[in-house]
This record gives structure tokens, sequence and C-alpha cells, in this order.
């Protein structure tokens, strides 16, 4: 349907199409979205859920269409949604009851899901109007789909999505990065949970289209791994994350409209996976901060000065300080839960040269060690 | 033999094969693999047929084996540095792979074996009618492969049988005591490799994993006794499969996708009534039914 | 008096992503004695005897077991014998009681042959020792954190090798039972066999060990215990503070 249809000026280059504009804001629009979810997954380490929910919604896709014998997003929609959830119920469900882990669990229920919605695509393609449904597009994804009507309703999603996220956004990002202490704040930890699978079945659904069920895991993996290795804020990472994803989805869709025979969803995927790999080998290296510590501890101090400090102090005291003792800078009176304590020992632990223990301590690091080393080294010399 | 019969033998050989292999992935916590071996596999088919351009070699065999193997073993050696959290690579890398493949498929390959359908569904009805004479013995070609897959898988559990527990119960003690987890994984994921290779005829590329996850996670439902455990999964493994292959008949829909939801039923019955399932007592314990210890009874006079 | 050494620690240190959890670490331990090592947590007690077995690698140093190196010890299983924390293992594995202690002859047995009846036979009288026999065919999920523990020693008391380590061993065991076990060990060293223990139960040291290593990062003090555990050398070990690479002992 586009293909082929491109009138190119000479020096090569394109008249962009009216449906082509459609498609490409669609892609857009999509991979935007799956790039800021995708963060929240691989903060989480639940990547894999992702890939569960996608394939799960053919199931629901599938179901909705049988019932209602019509191609109605809203409709669809619902029925992913309804499969989406169910499928991360059940997964939590097992592991609840049983000594089942996480791997089998997620297998059986995607495998399960998946295969019902392979079931019901097949009874579908044999009905009179099954044939041009066009359901079994939904597995690769098939840029002829989208019309300007989606596009519609997929910006209005779009907004909405962005708007539940930066309505949310602290409580989003605590939840992410420190589970545990947000839950000790009484804040409804399970509801922004199931807020973000909400949003992400629902993404889902809108991708899948353009994508495919398939490929769609991809979209919820890749940006967030990508942005990752060029930044360590936040925001930043949600950013570019958005970006690439977006990046990834209308080059994809630009490359599967102008290659003959190149399907969608496998074709941004591919992308994305370049992506991924340029941003793992080209971004910076060097001492790979904790992603998470510093999230939770952005100070800005004078390091230098800060370690000056602290090895002078620890000279005098060859036997041994308290480094808290140390942090105070007066008589300890009752132990400090770690937040309270100064800024200097933050910036000295996430740059690596003090190291919490379990009872409380702190002790140096290698590093720390090597660095008290040296200006021991310098100071005796000036002795 | 009757098309059917033959049919279900194929079903049933590739249903056990895999199971069977499944119950260690499942029991190591390490299932997915498969997930992942089936997507890299199906690269590896793709690549060799376009470079040897026929199907129906064994050495397509090997190689798709092999690509995935090295695959999976290049994604354990990256997911073990600080770049990438496994979970993430599992995910992503896997499924560039498999992108890759399917563009390849869609725009170079024009065999009905390497169909999206194929890759998605498999081609069980198709199987009885590709054939390969043996010792004077005709048989559909799928089911020599199977039921030779098959007797590898049983040879190898019942060979290396302590080594398959020990280095997945404990791996650093068998490091210790001088066995190597490395290579007993290695051979699994060789044979999970194979296995899923000689199954894409049959099932595809995606919902193979059913097959070697479903049946073992039901069976360890049902029971904590390892040999209660593999005798369970085979049993398993074949009612599913037979009964899912009937129910695509009369029903006329796919017969994997059939298989696999059958499955699931069977996962998710096990999971209502399975001994090693704590549901139903979350559902329905009240205090009452909890019996007292012996010695509060005896503290306030066996009451 | 030179004992048999059978253990050199030289300058062993390990880091993990940055943090030193064993610094610069020396120890001497002869052959045929009972040790304990003890310290706070995080000290690197387990990284310590994980970094011997070399399981968990080592950035400088090294470890000398009976004179050579690790790898260069020909029919390990009989040498040496680790039993880690209850914790690294994976319980819900279904498993018999005697077929885990039956996996402390499987180094004598080898690989692809199966166990004997005469190994089953060691293996019962193995957990006889440590009061387990009626639970011989008890799935291992079904054991209290005790008898786990228990199930653990009877495999490393089966191996039979020269050198045991043992880390945490007492954790779960009511004080009854740890006389019994540490009677044990008593008996096993006796036969000539050297046993290092992590603990963290202080009070069982005296009249038991005869060697205490005091370690925290890197090794405080080693020596009897009755020498070594003042009441300095314990603040310095557990009491909050850095510890100087310098080892001060003005």
């Amino acid at each position: 349907m586009l293909r082929g249809h491109h009138p190119q000026l000479p020096g090569g280059i394109f008249l962009i199409g009216y449906t082509f504009l459609i498609v490409s804001g669609g892609a857009i629009l999509i991979g935007l979205i799956t790039g800021v979810l995708s963060v929240f997954f691989v903060a989480r380490q639940q990547s894999i859920i992702g890939d569960a929910i996608a394939h799960s919604t053919l199931a629901g896709i599938a179901m909705a269409y049988l019932i209602f014998r019509q191609q109605s997003r809203l409709l669809l929609l619902i029925g992913a949604l309804l499969t989406g959830l169910l499928a991360v119920g059940l997964i939590q469900l097992v592991q609840t009851v049983s000594r089942i882990k996480t791997d089998a669990a997620i297998g059986v229920v995607l495998s399960t899901l998946f295969g019902l919605g392979v079931a019901l695509l097949s009874i579908i393609q044999k009905l009179p109007s099954g044939s041009q449904s066009g359901l079994k597009h939904y597995l690769f994804g098939n840029i002829a789909f989208l019309r300007l009507t989606d596009l519609g309703s997929i910006l209005i999603l779009d907004l909405l999505v962005l708007l539940l996220i930066g309505l949310f956004w602290k409580e989003l990002k605590l939840i992410t990065f420190d589970r545990e202490y947000a839950k000790t704040l009484n804040i409804g930890v399970q509801r922004y949970e199931l807020l973000i699978l909400t949003l992400v079945v629902v993404t889902v659904v809108l991708g899948v289209e353009m994508i495919g069920v398939i490929m769609m895991a991809g979209l919820l993996i890749g940006p967030g791994i990508a942005a990752r290795q060029w930044s360590n804020h936040f925001g930043q990472v949600v950013l570019l994350a958005a970006i690439l994803g977006a990046v990834a989805g209308l080059s994809g869709v630009i490359l599967s409209a102008t290659i003959s025979n190149l399907a969608t969803g496998p074709t941004i995927i591919v992308i994305m996976g370049i992506i991924v790999f340029i941003s793992i080998i080209f971004s910076r290296k060097g001492p790979l901060l904790d992603y998470f510590t510093y999230l939770k501890y952005e100070v800005q101090v004078d390091v230098h000065e800060t370690m000056e400090h602290l090895s002078s102090y620890i000279i005098k005291h060859p036997r041994g300080c308290d480094i808290r003792e140390f942090a105070l800078k007066e008589e300890p009176t009752e132990p400090q839960p770690d937040h309270q304590l100064s800024d200097d020992l933050h910036v000295l632990y996430h740059l690596g040269y003090i190291q919490p223990q379990e009872s409380g301590n702190w002790v140096l690091t290698f590093k720390g060690m090597e660095l008290v080393e040296q200006m021991s080294q310098s100071w005796e010399m000036s002795q | 033999m009757s098309f059917l019969v033959e049919l279900l033998i194929i079903i049933i050989l590739c249903a056990v094969a895999n199971s069977l292999l499944g119950i260690f992935l499942v029991l190591r916590g390490n299932s997915l693999i498969s997930f992942g071996l089936a997507h890299s596999i199906l690269f590896g088919i793709v690549a060799a047929y376009l470079v040897v351009s026929q199907l129906n070699s064994f050495l397509l065999l090997i190689g798709a084996a092999m690509t995935g193997l090295v695959i999976v073993s290049l994604v354990e050696l990256i997911s073990s540095s600080r770049y990438i959290r496994y979970d993430a690579a599992l995910g992503l890398i896997y499924l560039t792979v498999f992108a890759v493949a399917i563009i390849l498929l869609t725009k170079y390959v024009d065999n009905a074996a390497l169909s999206l359908n194929a890759v998605v569904t498999g081609q069980l009805v198709y199987t009885p009618f590709i054939r390969l004479t043996i010792l004077g013995i005709d048989l559909p070609r799928a089911m020599w492969i199977l039921g030779f897959l098959l007797f590898l898988n049983i040879g190898f559990i019942t060979l290396f049988y302590k080594e398959l527990m020990l280095t997945s119960f404990d791996p650093t003690y068998a490091k210790i005591i001088g066995y190597s987890p490395q290579a007993v994984s290695l051979l699994l994921m060789a044979l999970t490799s194979l296995t899923i290779v000689g199954s894409y005829s049959v099932v595809g590329a995606i919902l193979v994993v059913a097959f070697v996850i479903t049946p073992p996670a039901t069976a360890l439902l049902l029971s904590q006794q390892i040999r209660v455990i593999i005798g369970s999964t085979i049993v398993i493994a074949t009612i599913g499969a037979v009964s899912g292959l009937l129910l695509a008949w009369f029903l006329d829909i796919s017969p994997t996708g059939s298989i696999a939801v059958v499955y699931g039923m069977g996962f998710l019955i096990a999971l209502m009534i399975g001994s090693e399932s704590q549901l139903r007592q979350q559902i329905f314990s009240t205090e009452d039914k909890i019996p007292p210890p012996p010695n509060y009874l005896i503290e306030h006079g066996g009451n | 008096m030179s004992e048999k050494i059978v253990l050199t620690i030289d300058d062993l240190t390990v880091a993990y992503q940055n943090t030193a959890v064993l610094w610069k670490v020396n120890a001497e331990i002869p052959t045929g004695s009972l040790v304990a090592v003890v310290g706070p947590n995080g000290a690197g007690k387990s990284t310590l005897i994980k970094t011997i077995m070399g399981i968990v690698p080592k950035n400088f140093g090294t470890v000398r077991i009976f004179g050579k190196e690790l790898n260069q010890i020909k029919k390990r299983h009989e040498k040496i014998s680790y039993m880690p924390q209850r914790g690294s293992v994976d319980w819900s594995f279904p498993l018999t009681c005697l077929d885990v202690v039956l996996m402390g002859r499987y180094g004598h047995i080898g690989w692809l042959r199966r166990p004997s009846e005469e190994d089953r036979k060691l293996a019962m009288e193995a957990l006889d020792k440590f009061g387990m026999t009626d639970f011989y065919d008890r799935q291992i999920d079904e054991l209290s954190g005790g008898q786990k523990q228990r199930v653990f020693l009877a495999r490393s008391y089966l191996q039979d090798a020269d050198l045991i380590f043992l880390d945490e061993p007492f954790g779960g065991i009511d004080a009854r039972t740890e006389e019994v076990i540490l009677d044990l060990l008593k008996e096993l060293r006796d036969q000539g066999k050297t046993i290092v223990v992590v603990t963290h139960d202080l009070s069982s040291l005296q009249g038991h060990f005869d060697y205490a290593w005091l370690l925290n990062i890197h090794t405080i003090a080693f020596g009897r215990p009755d020498e070594i555990l003042t009441p300095d050398n314990l603040a310095h070990c557990y009491g909050g503070t850095i510890h100087s690479y310098q080892e001060g002992s003005s």
C-alpha cells in the first residue's frame, strides 16, 4: 500500500506523502511511549515480564474479536488489557502459592496464553470475515494498518499516558528505585505498579499493529538499556529512552516502507538492537557508579578536600577510628540513621572510597585504602 | 500406519523429548533459556538455508543447533559483565537475532517450511509427508529425528543423573569435589538446542517453550519426589499432547496452540488440587482447620 | 617447634566492585588443628573460605594447600571439603536427605558411575553420626534449619577429606547438638585432619578450638583463644572502626 509510492526528486530527496506522515507520526508516538515505560522495566529487572505481557495480549485481542466481530480499537484494547493483567496476576499467584520460580511461572503463562492466541487466530482465519481482519498481522506488525483515525486515538492515549507519568513522576521514580522505602511511606505501591502495568498493556495494544506482539517486548526493553548507558540521571534516562524509542520506531517504519518485503516489527527491533549495541560500546566507561545509590544521594561536594580531611584524620589515629565521629565533627551521642549523616560521607560513599557494612559500621574500600595509603606516604615524607 | 497415528506418535515423541530436558531446566531455574535458544535457532536455520538452499540435510540440523548454542553462550558471557543485566540481555539480544531471522525469512526465502506460519505454529500436519527410509523402514523424517533425540535425552539423563542433580543442586560443592558444572550445563544446553531444532518442523520456534516448561512445572505441583516428577512429566506431556492434538483435529484449530492451551489447563488444575500447591490453603484456611500442636494440648488439658 | 603447615596464606587481597573484602590477609594453619575464624558481619570470613576454595577469584596474594596451589591438587575430594552456609543452596530441590549426604561419596565414585550399596551404607552411617537416621528418605525441604545443617555436616563428614572448611555450621542448632558436633570435630582433629570453622559464636571458642583467627577484612589476631581474645583485640575487630593497613600494635 505504501511501498513504492515515493516519487524521488533529483538528488534523492523524498517527497513525503500524507499517509507516510501519519505512519511516521504513529511510529514516533509509540516509540516514545514504549521508551519511557522501558526504563521502569529495566530498572526493576522485570524485562521479561514485558515480553510475557506482550505475548499474552494476542489471546485477549483474538477473544475480543471473536466475541464482538469487529476491529474496534477500544474493544481490542479491553480484551488485551484483561489478558495482560491476567498474565501478570497468574505469574504472581504461581510464585506465591508454590515452589515454582519466576522463570518457569513466566514460561508457563506466556506459552499458554500465546498458544491460546494462536489457537483462536486459527479459528478467526476460517471465518468468512476472517481473511479481511488481518489479525495475523498482529504477530509481526504491518505499517499498512495505521490510518488517520488510528493516529488520533494513538495520540490521545499517548498524551494520557504521558500525563499520568508526569503526574506521578515522583512516586513512580521512588517505587522504581527504592521500593522498600516507598512501602514504608504508605503510598500504595501496588497501585502504582498496577498503573505501570496497565500503561504497558495499553501501549502494547497501541503498538501491536505496527510492531507486532512478538517484537513488542524489544521496544519495552531496548530503549531503557540503551539510555542507561549514557546517563545516570533518571530524568535524562527517561528522556533519552523516549527519543531512542521514537528513533527506532521511525527508522523502522521508513525502512519498511521503502524496501519491499521488509516486515515492520523485526526491522524496528533490529534498529533498536543496533542502537543498544552502539550505546554499550561507545558510551563512557570507567568506574560505574552504582546507578540506584547515586540517585538516592545526589550531592555536590568538594571531593578532594573531603578526602584530605578524612585521610589526615585517619593518619592521626593509626589504630583505627570511628568514621561517624569524623562525620559528626563532635562527640557522638547516639547512632544516626545513615540518611542523616553528613553530605561528605555520602560523597565518599558514592565515589567508592568508603562502604557501609551490615553492622552499621563504615569501612574504607579498596580504593579508599589505596588513596589513604598514598596520602599517608606523602604526609610521612613531609614530616 | 494411519495418518493420525503417525501424527500422534510424532507429537508424543516431541513432547517427551522436550519435557524431559525441561525438568532439569525448570529445576535449575533456567527454563527461559529454551526461549532464547528457540529464537537463536531460527536464525541458524534461516542462515543455513540461505547458504545451503535446502532444508533436508542433517548438517542443517547440527549447524542450527550449534548456532543456537553459540549465541546462548555469548549472551551468558555478556550478561555476566556489568553493562547489561541478565534478564534484559535475554529479552533483547534473542529478540534481535530472531528479528534478523524473520527479516531474512520474509525477504529472501520462498519456502513454505520457512513461512511465518511455520515459524509460529510449526507444521505438524505436513510432517508425515516428508519421509525417510533407514534400514528399509519407511517413516516420517520427524519421527526418526525425534525418536533419535528422545533416545539421546533418555540416555543423557540416565547416564548423567547424579551429575545433573549434583551440579544443579550445589554447583559449588560439585566443583570442589572435582566435577564440572560447566560441562554438565553445556551438555544440557547442547541437547536442548538439538531437540528444539528437531522440533522446529513440528511445533515451530515459539510454542516449543510450552513443551519444555509446562509439563515439568505441572509435575512439580504434584510431587516433590524426583522419580514421581519425572514419571508424571512424561505422562502429562503425553496425555496433553494427545488430547491437544485430538481437540485440534475435531475443532479444526491450530494443533500447537491447542496443545499449549491443554498443557496450561493441566497446569491450572494442578495448581488447584496439587499436593505441592498452597492455593487451597491460601484461599480457604481458617483457624479451625489448623490442628493445635501436641504440646499445646498437653499444656491446656487436652482441650 | 615447627608443626607441619597445611594452609599458607600470603597477602591475600580480594576486592569486589571496588570494595575491599579481604585486605592483605596472612595466615599459617598447622596440620591437625581445629581453627575458628571469627569476626563481624561483612568481615570477609565467607569470602576467605570461598577464595581458598577457588570459588571467588583473588586480586593478589597466594594460597597454598599442602604446599601446592589449588589447581595442582589431584583427587581434591580426598584432600579438601567445604560446607557452605545454609542459605547458598536451593532447598526446594527434590532430593532426600540420603541423596544429599551421598554426594559426599560422589568424588570417590567418579563420573558416570552409580553409587553402590557400600556407598549407601556409609551414607547411612554418616546420617547416624548426626542423629538423622530417621530422616533418610525425607525430602530436604521438609527439614528444619538445624536439620538441614546436620545433613550438610554429614555430607562433609562422609567425604572424609584431610582439610575441612565449615561455614557457619552452628546456625539454627541448639547448644546440646553444638556440643555433640564440636566433639565430633575434635575426633576428626585427633585423626589428623585440619578443620577450619567460620563461626559467630565466641563463647564456644575456649576449651574447644586450638586456634582462633580474628578477621575483619584483614587479620586482627591469630593464636590460642585464651591468648588473643583480649578485650582490646575484640574491640578492634568488632568495634566499628576503620582498620588501618598499618598494623599498629603499640
